[in-house]
């Protein structure tokens, strides 16, 4: 087993508080840090003036699936301006770009682990292949619920939790999924009914079932069934002026059961001042900071050109006409979901995108806990995920961020409250909102630190007084205890992992599919068998990738 | 997933789900759809088996095997040798697809399936202008009122596909375009309430906007009565089954129009695609692209016009000097004949595939292959590109697959 000696390297994973330099060892898969004196050590690196940090984990970040592939299809062009204009954003050769591209610049920002958080249940299959395709990073999936018509249904007809949990249990599995995710609950479907919104306590068009009681199905569904990561929710009107109220009533909905909320900067916005369109970042952050069942990722935006997709067609087709260049795709998909796409592009200039840059921020440094919330720009939506280093930059450096905000639309100066805030993040809180929390809301044990026994992914970066230029380029990347990139440049392919979530029932709710009366009713509504989309364990196993099992540890 | 799960039953050659009850019958005729059941249980084409059993017996003996080896080494040399490289052929499942992408990025070569015009229409249309689509499964649940534009031979592509659309109540289903009374008939068959209405099927977006103007509750026209009537309408067209003119510019024109009836209300269209949708899809998450391209030190560079297969092959073929030094690989996952225009070609061709065809050209080589879903378990494409299914082999592997020969190139 190959032993890699770090020499004099400075740990940051926000659990080990010294700041002296120490050794770290890889040996085999697994990290160490001390070693019988017999131990050959196969080469040594003296890592003085560098820190080490777990590779990096996204929570959210769209890489895999239908609507990602449509995204890529979109947008052809291949332009340098981007570059030419904000050469900060390192951006990617298109807004979405192919699998390779996507895996090889993760990696360069010493990120090892990403979710792709809106797999359709019918579409699972294409978005795990997407993401076996994806070299460097190990993947997992959420599986999108809460729009499904047979879930709908179940609620209408009062089918009992027990029930719900057996197909909650089906679709995860079948999905080969690592969370439950729910987008606008049952406004997806709404919208199939031609209803443009639909509030958390109002009844869908065609079923009697209101997106509470989806919420609460869905959360306690999670809860019983001991899935890793609780639900994880994008919320009801998506970018509407004063949504921070149906924020708030989502959050009740669950009754105190644990939830994510996704790209949470879209969903705090008041109606206030001269634009009709204000910040309630404080509120959302005060009930993070007053609770502990609560977290969330920002879904940071960054100024630039970028294609925005999502599974909520609601608010997709309602943002239509901003879209720039002026092309839209939307689709209906499968009684599960849809999705829209179309491009956007963020400018400084304009008040409403100055002020979601300051709303995103104001999350950043208003949550007191670094492991509960987490960096996200929800690429592509917010940003590229390139743009990382650049918002870590942000959150560091206070002069840096004022002197982007000096830049902003004048009425965001005068409303935004970000200039109070003069909480500069340390790098112990970069790797709890990139590494440590990610992992724990996860329920990835042995990744996101640099305990003994944890999974040897380490990112090396030296020590720059620039924490942008630091983030952006990696010393040393290693994947399972092997370097795979060093100055830039990467040396080999790795081994992949695949992540799912394990849970009590998963034999039982492997059976559900085959169940002649799930099956009939499985059949009426979709025309073929469940089993047709279900992925199964060894075609995992087939693609080169190993299976990676979450648990709850409650 | 280990359990003893009943397999997905599919059809893979259309890829349409089979599990239809008619699909049953035995006495069927044998046209490829024609479906027998398996000694495993799984349906499969009736010639799609036959024609696994008879390679099984083609690719055993020992001398074979070393001919095939021999035309791998020598196949290597000409992809080494050759100045410039075209691979392209019928590639239907998403392990060829990557093979043969693999092949061209490390190569520097040119891909595009072969008959790639209607994708290529269909992706140009979308890549302007977008459009509001929807999947078979969606479609079928709750569609209010179907709308078919084309022609008969959208049912000579996917004679089942009536079947698949129907969820077994009475709706009512307007047939746009030129069908003969055996089409409307297999509709009627189906269980929809069909009207047909013949029309030009090039003047068909400018007319379903007369119909149905902007801003208008009530038409003089029946059609536009049942447009403006229902509140979830599909549109359901094959582009490989529009003879039109400016194939591209008639699709935008109708996504247009369907995109802006959801203002009011909802309106969708179901574009059934190509069996090559499975290498579109590979090839754009693989390289940000649908095909069409030209790969320079393993960087894709994408012109739908200028990397055309069939106008790589028009180059090549006019120069003597290019002729020679040029290479076409050919993958195929079809069991169709090859292509009388491909064995025609003055050019060294490497043909991987289940069929060897007859060439003449000195400098041909075939490299035999299974047959998808048959000998080989693959992934496919449903025709609406939502559903990728994972084709169950169900006969012992004889030959190998595009994939796998693709891969000794490149270890």
């Amino acid at each position: 087993m190959r032993v890699t000696r770090l020499k004099n390297v400075r740990i940051v994973d926000g659990i080990h508080a010294s700041s002296k330099p120490t050794d770290l060892y890889l040996v085999g898969p697994s990290l160490a840090r001390q070693l019988p004196p017999e131990t050959r050590i196969d080469a040594t690196y003296d890592l003085e003036d560098h820190i080490a940090m777990a590779g990096g984990i996204d929570i959210h970040t769209h890489i895999g699936g239908g609507k990602v592939n449509l995204a890529r299809l979109m947008w052809p062009e291949r332009s340098t301006k981007e570059a030419d204009e904000k050469p900060w954003l390192r951006p990617l050769s298109a807004p979405v770009p192919g699998t390779w591209e996507t895996g090889q610049r993760y990696l360069q920002m010493g990120y090892t682990t990403c979710f792709e958080p809106a797999m359709l249940p019918a579409n699972a299959r294409q978005s795990h292949m997407e993401m076996r395709d994806t070299p460097w990073l190990d993947t997992g999936g959420y599986v999108v619920l809460g729009n499904d018509r047979m879930l709908l249904n179940m609620i209408a007809l009062g089918a009992g939790q027990e029930a719900i949990n057996d197909y909650v249990a089906w679709m995860v599995a079948s999905s080969a999924a690592m969370a439950i995710k729910v987008v606008n609950a049952g406004g997806i479907d709404a919208f199939k009914f031609n209803q443009r919104q639909l509030n958390v306590d109002e009844v869908h068009p065609a079923l009697p079932v209101r997106p509470r009681d989806i919420l609460w199905s869905l959360s306690t569904a999670a809860e019983e069934l001991g899935l890793a990561h609780p639900l994880h929710v994008h919320c009801s009107n998506l970018g509407t002026p004063g949504n921070i109220t149906s924020t708030l009533a989502t959050l009740d909905a669950v009754e105190g059961r644990r939830i994510h909320l996704t790209h949470a900067q879209y969903h705090c916005y008041g109606s206030d001042g001269p634009h009709g369109f204000s910040s309630e970042a404080s509120k959302l952050a005060d009930r993070v900071n007053r609770t502990n069942h609560i977290s969330i990722d920002v879904g940071q935006i960054l100024f630039g050109q970028t294609i925005t997709l999502s599974a909520d067609t609601m608010h997709q087709f309602a943002n239509r006409k901003f879209a720039s260049p002026r092309k839209v795709i939307f689709q209906d998909l499968e009684c599960q979901a849809g999705c829209g796409l179309l491009p956007f592009r963020y400018k400084e200039s304009q008040f409403v995108h100055g002020l979601q840059w300051s709303i995103g921020l104001e999350l950043f440094l208003r949550i007191q806990d670094p492991t509960r919330v987490f960096l996200t720009t929800d690429h592509p939506n917010g940003g590229p995920f390139t743009g990382y280093p650049h918002l870590i930059r942000l959150l560091m450096d206070y002069d840096f961020r004022m002197s982007i905000f000096d830049r902003l639309h004048p009425d965001v100066r005068s409303v935004s409250t970000l200039p109070s805030l003069k909480r500069e993040y340390r790098l112990d809180e970069i790797a709890s909102i990139t590494r440590l929390g990610p992992a724990r809301a996860l329920g990835l044990q042995n990744r996101g630190n640099l305990n003994p026994g944890s999974i040897a992914d380490v990112a090396i970066y030296r020590n720059d007084d620039n924490p942008e230029k630091m983030f952006s380029s990696p010393t040393m990347v290693f994947r399972g205890g092997e370097m795979v990139l060093r100055d830039g440049l990467i040396l080999r392919d790795c081994q992949k992992t695949v992540l799912i979530s394990d849970f009590q029932t998963r034999q039982d709710a492997l059976r559900w599919g085959a169940r002649p009366e799930h099956s009939a009713r499985w059949q009426k509504l979709y025309g073929y068998s469940p089993w047709l989309t279900a992925l199964r364990t060894d075609e995992f196993a087939e693609e080169g990738l190993q299976i990676e099992h979450a648990h709850w540890h409650r | 997933m280990d359990e003893s799960n009943p397999k997905p039953k599919l059809c893979s050659f259309c890829s349409l789900v089979c599990e239809l009850p008619d699909l049953d019958d035995r006495s069927a005729g044998p046209e490829p759809w024609c479906i027998k059941r398996s000694g495993l249980g799984k349906l499969v084409p009736l010639r799609l088996a036959s024609m696994a059993s008879a390679h099984r017996s083609a690719v055993t003996s020992d001398a074979q095997e070393s001919y095939f080896e021999s035309s791998l080494r020598i196949a290597s040399q000409q992809l080494r040798r050759a100045s410039s490289i075209l691979v392209t052929g019928r590639i239907h499942c998403v392990e060829s697809a990557r093979g043969s992408i693999e092949l061209a990025r490390r190569f520097d070569a040119a891909i595009d399936p072969w008959d790639s015009d209607t994708a290529s229409d269909a992706i140009s249309a979308m890549q302007r202008g977008g459009g509001y689509g929807v999947s078979l499964g969606e479609a079928r649940d709750r569609a209010e009122l179907w709308v078919v534009v084309g022609q008969d031979s959208l049912l000579e592509q996917t004679p089942r596909l009536p079947i698949a659309m129907h969820r077994g109540e009475s709706v009512p289903l307007l047939l746009l375009g030129r069908w003969s009374d055996a089409s409307i008939e297999n509709f009627r068959e189906a269980g929809f309430d069909v009207v047909c209405i013949e029309c030009e099927l090039e003047d068909l977006p400018k007319r379903l906007g007369q119909w149905t103007r902007v801003g208008q509750t009530h038409s003089e026209s029946q059609v536009g009565q049942w447009l403006l009537g229902a509140k979830y309408t599909v549109f359901l067209y094959a582009p490989s089954a529009l003879d039109v003119e400016g194939r591209d510019l008639w699709i935008e024109a109708l996504d247009r129009w369907v995109l802006q009836r959801n203002e009011t209300t909802r309106a969708v269209t179901l574009s059934w695609g190509t069996l090559q949708s499975s290498f579109h899809q590979t090839c754009t998450w693989l390289t940000g692209f649908p095909g069409r391209i030209q790969f320079r030190e393993g960087i894709p560079q994408y012109d739908p016009h200028g990397y055309r297969a069939k106008d790589w092959v028009d180059r090549q073929t006019a120069s003597a000097q290019a002729k020679s030094r040029s290479l076409l690989v050919w993958v195929d996952d079809s069991l169709e004949e090859l292509p009388g225009e491909l064995l025609e070609l003055d050019l060294p061709k490497l043909i991987i595939g289940p069929n060897p065809g007859s060439s003449n050209h000195q400098a041909d080589r075939w490299l035999p292959a299974g047959i998808v879903g048959v000998t080989h378990t693959v992934n496919m494409f449903r025709g609406d590109q939502t559903i990728l299914a994972n084709v169950h082999s169900d006969c012992p592997p004889g030959s190998q697959m595009p994939s796998q020969w693709l891969k000794r190139f490149l270890s």
